[in-house]
């Protein structure tokens, strides 16, 4: 939209809805306003902007917002580092990357605590600051990435010009006006992310490092130190969270008195007491989601769900696309990107007393809530689209400790809890027995060896253990259907009942299973292939021949 | 200076200055010069550059926005820009 369509357009608005919102940068943003006024009309919105007195950003920030006022953050460079200004004439002495790298980070955290804010990025070019070149453009790719850890959307380069903003103060050229203006409308009209109410937190390795079902309450992380310590800066995080009124929930895979062993425990930062319900079950993330904001009377939207795993994520993203998913980071360095997405989703601007009694509240509401068992969706398309290849090694010859040490660590998906020796191995495979590993990739990486499988010479599975770090994703469908088509295909697995394999209990409700009583549960070795033949063909399977 | 700037270029920096300072449609701006004018103030003066930027698809720089004080030299500016 040119000046004179953006006039045609107004003189033709016949009025709509009121769209009222801050407009806050830097320069003068006087030329926009015909722009955006025009913009809005065409969606038939009413814009009225309130906008900040010429280069007032920086105590703009510094204020506490207007209650309910959406606001419009359009920011340059120097916004972030004041220092970049080409207005100011630039610094005579060199700078000091991580001085202005300090600046920049305290405006980021004042916007992150902007609950209602959206923010535009222009990456106008930076006059060199630092003595060396290649560190003032890592400078200006770090502003650019601090902009986008806030959710920053970044409009064209092209719209900035030089000789303009020296002139007039206006860093938008006059010939990008409209089309930013669409953007700054666009921004307005978008529901904000802020606003959640509710932080759903899955537990191994988000809450704690490890797997308790597994590691035991000893040998899962939550201290500041080692493979523990993000895991503690989280807890501490959602700790404070919680003294500002944001209601904590935890949804695992796990028993429930196996969930709540660490969190009655005393040792964490964070005890069952902070949390308003922990929902420990095998039913679907997105079931048990669902069912708590139906007990809390929230709409979804009001939901922030984090976990560390893919498959869960797209499960409740398929299923809830409300509720705003993040995904727990891998590495230590990605920990204050989700921290600061965390400080933005649930900031507010005062802190009541009614705020921070809110989970003893809900708690008392939600007493007794039992886990939801439903299923969820169809993941098949996403597993798929996860190129997903299960190598099966046969460890019958050779070096079989990694698949030895994996049936004795493995509590959750494992057939009867039996530990076993290498000797007592070795003589399975001595009697004409086999020993099967399996390890999966898919396209984000290797997960190393998940699966092991002990079979006697008689067919009978007497072991058989995945890694929870696998699960949803259909490999002990794969690996059994794979191991059913083979010569010799196992007729019978020995199974017991252990107060923490209810994974393996449910994989074998399957129709193909028959139990009798005795702890043999028979096989139809025919019907499984053919019933999870979809299952097999999710993966690429690399096999060491027809066993 | 001879002006190169094409009729249709005039009339449209004609419409683009009655709509910036809101004149009727039939009024001449030709002669409307920055010391003549009231409303043409500092604020005006950014908003007519980013006017004539946004409809000429140009970027004026600081000595060019500097020398608009009047339609006349504005269409200089214009012609400069175009050529």
């Amino acid at each position: 939209v040119t000046f004179l369509q953006a006039k045609a357009i107004l003189r033709e608005f016949k009025g709509g809805d009121a769209l009222p919102f801050l407009l806050a940068m830097s320069g003068t943003s006087a030329p926009l306003d015909l722009f955006v006024r025009a913009a809005a009309a065409q969606r038939q919105r009413a814009a009225s902007t309130r906008t900040l007195a010429f280069n007032t950003l920086g105590q703009a920030l510094r204020d506490v917002p207007v209650a309910g006022e959406r606001e419009i953050f359009l920011l340059m460079p120097w916004d972030f580092v004041r220092e970049a200004d080409w207005r100011t004439g630039l610094p005579t002495g060199p700078c000091d990357a991580q001085t202005l790298k300090t600046e920049g980070q305290l405006v980021a955290d004042q916007l992150a605590r902007r609950p209602l804010a959206r923010i535009l990025y222009l990456p106008a070019p930076m006059p060199p600051l630092l003595t060396d070149p290649g560190e003032d453009i890592a400078l200006a790719t770090w502003v650019h990435g601090l902009a986008g850890a806030l959710g920053a959307e970044t409009l064209p380069a092209e719209a900035f010009a030089l000789g303009g903003y020296l002139a007039t103060g206006c860093p938008i050229t006059g010939a990008s006006m409209g089309r930013v203006a669409e953007h700054i409308v666009a921004a307005a009209l978008r529901t904000p992310l802020a606003g959640r109410k509710v932080l759903v937190t899955d537990l191994d390795n988000v809450l704690w490092s490890g797997v308790v079902a597994e590691d035991g309450i000893d040998g899962i992380g939550f201290r500041p130190e080692g493979a523990g310590y993000r895991h503690f800066i989280y807890q501490r995080f959602l700790s404070k969270l919680r003294g500002e009124g944001v209601l904590l929930a935890a949804v695992s895979r796990n028993d429930e008195d196996i969930a709540l062993e660490p969190l009655r425990s005393g040792r964490m930062p964070l005890g069952e007491s902070d949390f308003v319900a922990v929902l420990a079950s095998y039913g679907a993330k997105s079931a048990q989601i669902r069912k708590l904001g139906d007990s809390l009377n929230l709409g979804l939207d009001a939901f922030v769900f984090v976990d560390d795993n893919k498959v869960e994520l797209a499960e409740v993203r398929s299923q809830l696309p409300d509720v705003h998913s993040l995904e727990f980071p891998a590495t230590d360095a990605e920990l204050p990107g989700l921290l600061r997405e965390l400080a933005r989703l649930f900031g507010r601007s005062v802190v009541t007393a009614e705020d921070r009694e809110r989970t003893a509240m809900y708690r008392r509401r939600l007493q007794g809530m039992p886990p939801s068992q439903m299923a969820g969706t169809d993941l098949t398309e996403f597993l798929r689209d996860l190129r997903m290849t299960l190598t099966i090694h046969d460890r019958s010859r050779g070096d079989r400790s990694r698949v030895v040490q994996l049936i004795n660590k493995t509590n959750q998906f494992n057939l009867n809890g039996l530990r076993v020796t290498d000797d007592g191995v070795g003589r399975i495979l001595d009697g004409g027995g086999r020993l099967y590993g399996a390890s999966l990739e898919d396209r984000h990486g290797s997960h190393g060896e998940i699966l092991a499988c002990l079979v006697t010479t008689d067919g009978e599975i007497v072991s058989m253990v995945m890694s929870c770090r696998v699960f949803q994703r259909r490999v002990e469908h794969a690996f059994l259907g794979w191991l059913a088509t083979q010569d010799r295909a196992p007729k019978v697995l020995r199974f017991a009942a252990t107060n923490r394999n209810t994974p393996i209990q449910e994989f074998l409700i399957d129709r193909a299973f028959n139990r009798d009583g005795n702890g043999l549960v028979h096989l139809d070795a025919a019907e499984f292939a053919s019933t999870h033949a979809a299952d097999l063909a999710l993966f690429v399977i690399q096999s060491p021949g027809r066993a | 200076v001879t002006l190169v700037l094409d009729t249709p270029s005039i009339e449209k920096l004609q419409r683009v200055f009655r709509a910036a300072f809101d004149c009727e449609d039939s009024r001449d701006m030709s002669a409307l010069r920055q010391v003549d004018e009231p409303l043409w103030d500092s604020l005006m003066h950014v908003s007519l550059v980013a006017a004539i930027e946004s409809e000429f698809d140009v970027v004026i720089d600081v000595v060019d926005s500097l020398a608009i004080t009047s339609f006349e030299s504005a269409a200089a500016v214009l012609d400069q820009q175009l050529r």
